[in-house]
């Protein structure tokens, strides 16, 4: 695994919206990086760029040792599929499945998932009783953590994670980024992460403000 | 990549399944609906059929030839002209048929009591499963399925219905012994409820037994030498006993007495066509008619009804597949947040599309397989709804 490095991006929505430009970002292999800024700034949409759910209008990222930007729609799904760890700000969850199908929902199409490892996640995260239960069920905090299992089962080389704590308390937050270190940083992954929360940017290696003040 | 396109599709049909529920039975039902009326078209025919090929002539009073065919063939209740006895008599003495009365104007706990004689099971092909034919007054054999539904047997009882409430002078219920009861034979004989002519002749109230008036003085208005009158304390018997059965009288000339049909079985090819023409714009108040011909222009009309209610179907199948189409249409629309959330996870497109597709051909199988059922159930139950809806 050998991180992540962005140059010369650039992106402008359709329609004339939110211009964001990023002339270099690297993060090593093992490192974590937290994305800062206020609302609206574009923090969300350079997450998404740097996983390949939207595309730059300009410059390079590489995941690895893959160039994402020469990658096909079919072949950046399957790299999100295999190797990408995703955690969204309104968790995605199916309620109509329950706590571990959508915990092995990745590992259904082709993920590299291991059942053992996912129940054992869980079970640091509060979430075995829950095993069978609909999502529909949930509260927010258990869903956030359902969707942090389910972004960790397959043991990606990249974890992109919008705001990951933002329903948990302080105790959760806590067993979550160390859960997230163990299983990202520890094993040579990169962990990106946008947060508003001091405290969590404090643990981690890198920050990137977004801010166009400090900019 | 088809099992987890077929699990998400299952999952979401199953946890959505009153919904789904819903639409695949309206889908079934009219589905169903083409299949169950072939299903109900082929056991009325497969049921008239074979009694109306079966039954050469039929005389009946002037009136509907239908209607004569439907109540003297499959027992359907019908307020039929009354047919005189004499006229059936003096077709048996012409010698040129058999001729067996029918008397179908009243009913013992929902099913037709026919009054005949004896030739009628002979004609048929009955035989008794348990006991035997009737053979006094006041006894009745029960069809098989009559027996079975209503759990009657050999020496039970049955009273005949009361057919006018109001009416004191009329008729009145008559307990009758049950003698036999019939073998199956998938007709409405099995619904029916068999006596002997003079048996339905006392429920009518032509023929009676009571108290010997001449012996009880106290029952007694006025008396002659040929008449007495006796007052209202004189009791009728509602059961021919063997005590009783000896007093039991008939009043006025029986040849005046109405029946409601007569089997004609005429000798040969001969006899029927000179029947046929004797009948055949006759003055009299008797009508002769061929079953089979009334059966025909039954079945075509029933044909061309069915033909009609297909076309109909087809464009109600139409209407709810377009319906069933919009349903998906806005169910896929409302659930775009789930798909673009697989999308982003990196689901395959291609999976995607076939997890929706799966989930159409889920509920169409369901459907598919309802209609089958209903159909099936149909299917099996139409003879006896066919005999029921003739009775």
């Amino acid at each position: 695994m050998s991180g992540l490095c962005a140059k010369d991006l650039r992106f402008a929505h359709p329609g004339g919206g939110l211009r964001l430009q990023v002339p270099r970002l690297e993060l090593a292999a093992g490192q974590s990086l937290g994305l800062l800024g206020p609302s609206g700034v574009g923090k969300t949409t350079l997450l998404k760029l740097l996983c390949g759910l939207l595309q730059a209008q300009g410059g390079s990222i590489r995941l690895g040792k893959q160039e994402l930007q020469q990658l096909t729609e079919p072949q950046r799904r399957e790299m999100r599929l295999r190797e990408m760890g995703l955690i969204f700000q309104d968790f995605a969850l199916l309620d109509y499945l329950s706590v571990g199908e959508n915990i092995l929902l990745p590992a259904r199409f082709g993920a590299p998932a291991d059942q053992a490892l996912a129940l054992e996640m869980a079970g640091r995260l509060d979430l075995r009783e829950l095993w069978q239960r609909p999502c529909a069920q949930l509260s927010q905090g258990e869903r956030q953590r359902v969707a942090i299992v389910r972004a960790l089962a397959h043991s990606p080389a990249f974890v992109f994670a919008d705001e990951p704590t933002a329903s948990l308390d302080v105790g959760r937050r806590d067993g979550v980024m160390q859960l997230l270190r163990e299983r990202v940083c520890e094993r040579g992954g990169s962990l990106i992460l946008i947060t508003h929360d001091e405290a969590l940017m404090r643990g981690l290696d890198q920050r990137l403000d977004l801010n166009p003040c400090r900019a | 990549m088809n099992r987890p396109a077929w699990f998400l599709a299952w999952r979401y049909v199953a946890t959505h399944r009153l919904q789904a529920g819903l639409l695949t039975a309206a889908l079934g039902l009219v589905l169903a609906l083409p299949l169950c009326l072939h299903f109900m078209v082929r056991a009325t025919q497969q049921n008239m059929e074979a009694r109306a090929q079966g039954t050469p002539q039929l005389l009946g009073a002037r009136g509907s030839a239908l209607d004569l065919m439907l109540a003297g063939l499959y027992f359907k209740r019908q307020a039929l002209p009354a047919l005189q006895q004499r006229d059936a008599l003096s077709l048996r003495q012409s010698g040129l048929a058999q001729v067996i009365p029918l008397d179908l104007r009243f009913h013992a706990q929902g099913a037709a009591i026919v009054g005949t004689e004896l030739d009628y099971f002979a004609f048929r092909g009955l035989k008794p499963a348990q006991g035997r034919l009737f053979a006094r007054l006041g006894e009745c054999v029960v069809g098989a399925a009559l027996a079975g539904s209503r759990g009657l047997k050999v020496g039970d009882s049955v009273y005949s219905s009361q057919e006018q409430l109001f009416d004191l002078a009329g008729v009145y219920p008559l307990k009758m012994r049950i003698s036999g009861v019939l073998a199956p034979n998938s007709s409405a004989d099995d619904e029916a409820l068999f006596v002997d002519l003079k048996t339905a002749w006392i429920i009518a109230g032509m023929a009676h037994g009571h108290d010997d008036v001449a012996k009880n003085k106290a029952e007694q208005l006025s008396q002659s030498a040929k008449h007495t009158v006796a007052n209202a304390s004189v009791r009728t018997f509602n059961e021919v006993t063997p005590d009783n059965e000896a007093g039991f009288h008939f009043h006025g000339n029986t040849q005046d007495y109405p029946l409601s049909a007569a089997i004609v079985l005429p000798r040969d090819a001969k006899a029927e066509a000179i029947l046929a023409g004797r009948f055949q714009g006759s003055k009299t108040q008797a009508q002769l008619i061929r079953p089979a011909e009334q059966y025909r222009t039954l079945i075509s009309t029933l044909f061309e009804l069915q033909r009609l209610s297909l076309a109909l179907f087809a464009a109600i199948l139409l209407a709810a597949s377009a319906i069933a189409a919009l349903v998906f249409a806005l169910s896929f629309r409302l659930r775009q947040r789930e798909f673009h959330t697989l999308t982003e996870l990196g689901v395959p497109a291609a999976a995607l599309r076939r997890s929706k597709l799966l989930e159409v051909v889920i509920i169409g199988l369901m459907s598919i397989a309802g209609s089958l059922i209903l159909s099936s159930l149909v299917a099996v139950l139409s003879h006896s709804w066919v005999r029921w809806l003739l009775s």
